[in-house]
């Protein structure tokens, strides 16, 4: 019974690490820009595909702009800010989803921005957008965790049987 | 309890394919990540559909990481026709950045009329490889909330399997 909230532990750290590694080269790139730009080239390139990166929709330090726009930034900042709040709420005892109502709310705000920015209705800003993004992201590693979790389970026990 | 559970291939390999397409046309990716968790949850749902049992968010880490891989690779590939109109793109992005940045980096046009040129292997295999690694945890991400959207089933019988007790508030 010890087991699973030590498997927990160590996934809410491989979590908690994994996302304050990929929030600080999001603010590494614009930084190295000048001092060494092929380290920053490489950051904005791995981000490239999971982003637009326009600059009129991304926020940016001295002069440059951060490696994703504003509303990705709120999802990733939100996960971090997600897995401090994880063991306050939840410990490190067996894992379970968040309830569907929770997220069908949480999902709102950016699901109603994008889909109307999407559509050309309007044109948020980008303070909006962040906003948004970090209420939805805040929810995204109670699901990791768990699912984690529930697929190192699935994997020990498909292996044992082998 | 596993026998029961349908190949997970055929529906991590359909929403891999939507979401690497989607995410690979210029315009059109201006969605970002969600994409990627969109053909993920694409996935676990045609995974839940097909399935006569219930399944945890495990089976959606693993059949959205899956589609997450193949959106990597899909969209890898749709960007090889695609190239010329992603360096015009991209000459675009960096014109923009011109005019919010101090000073640009010396010879960012000279980089870009030679990255028009085409691409290397070894590059793509680069970009294909981190494109895969970073896919593989958006798209987990995104079958596990399919998963948890679309996962549960109804008892209806004695070979229904009950619902996995993690997937439950308490």
């Amino acid at each position: 019974m010890k087991k699973g909230p030590n498997m927990v532990l160590m996934i809410w750290l491989l979590a908690f690490l994994g996302g304050l590694m990929w929030n600080a080269a999001l603010f590494v790139a614009p930084l190295l820009r000048h001092e060494t730009p092929v380290v920053s080239a490489l950051i904005y390139a791995a981000f490239s595909p999971v982003c637009h990166q326009l600059p009129e929709r991304s926020l940016s330090i001295l002069g440059s702009p951060l490696a994703v726009c504003g509303r990705c930034l709120g999802i990733y900042l939100g996960f971090s800010a997600g897995t401090i709040l994880y063991p306050f709420l939840r410990r490190f005892s067996r894992p379970f989803l968040p309830a569907t109502p929770i997220f069908v709310l949480v999902s709102l705000p950016i699901g109603l921005d994008t889909a109307g920015s999407f559509l050309g209705l309007w044109t948020s800003p980008i303070g909006l957008r962040l906003a948004a993004g970090l209420i939805w992201g805040s929810i995204l590693p109670f699901y990791l965790i768990t699912g984690l979790y529930e697929a190192r389970q699935l994997l020990s026990r498909k292996f044992r049987l082998k | 309890m596993n026998d029961h559970k349908p190949n997970m291939l055929p529906p991590a390999l359909i929403g891999g394919a939507v979401a690497g397409v989607l995410s690979g046309i210029p315009f059109l990716n201006c969605l970002c990540c969600l994409w990627i968790i969109g053909g993920a949850v694409l996935a676990s749902y045609l995974l839940a559909k097909d399935s006569p049992v219930s399944l945890t968010s495990g089976d959606g880490a693993i059949v959205g990481a899956l589609a997450g891989i193949s959106a990597a690779v899909v969209d890898s590939l749709v960007g090889i026709p695609l190239h010329g109109l992603n360096v015009a793109v991209m000459r675009r992005m960096m014109e923009r950045l011109s005019e919010f940045a101090d000073e640009m980096p010396s010879g960012w046009e000279n980089w870009l009329n030679r990255t028009g040129g085409g691409v290397s292997i070894a590059m793509f295999l680069i970009g294909l490889f981190i494109s895969a690694a970073v896919f593989a945890a958006l798209g987990a991400l995104g079958g596990i909330i399919g998963m948890s959207l679309f996962g549960k089933k109804k008892a209806q019988g004695a070979g229904i399997a009950p619902q996995n007790p993690s997937d439950r508030q308490p």
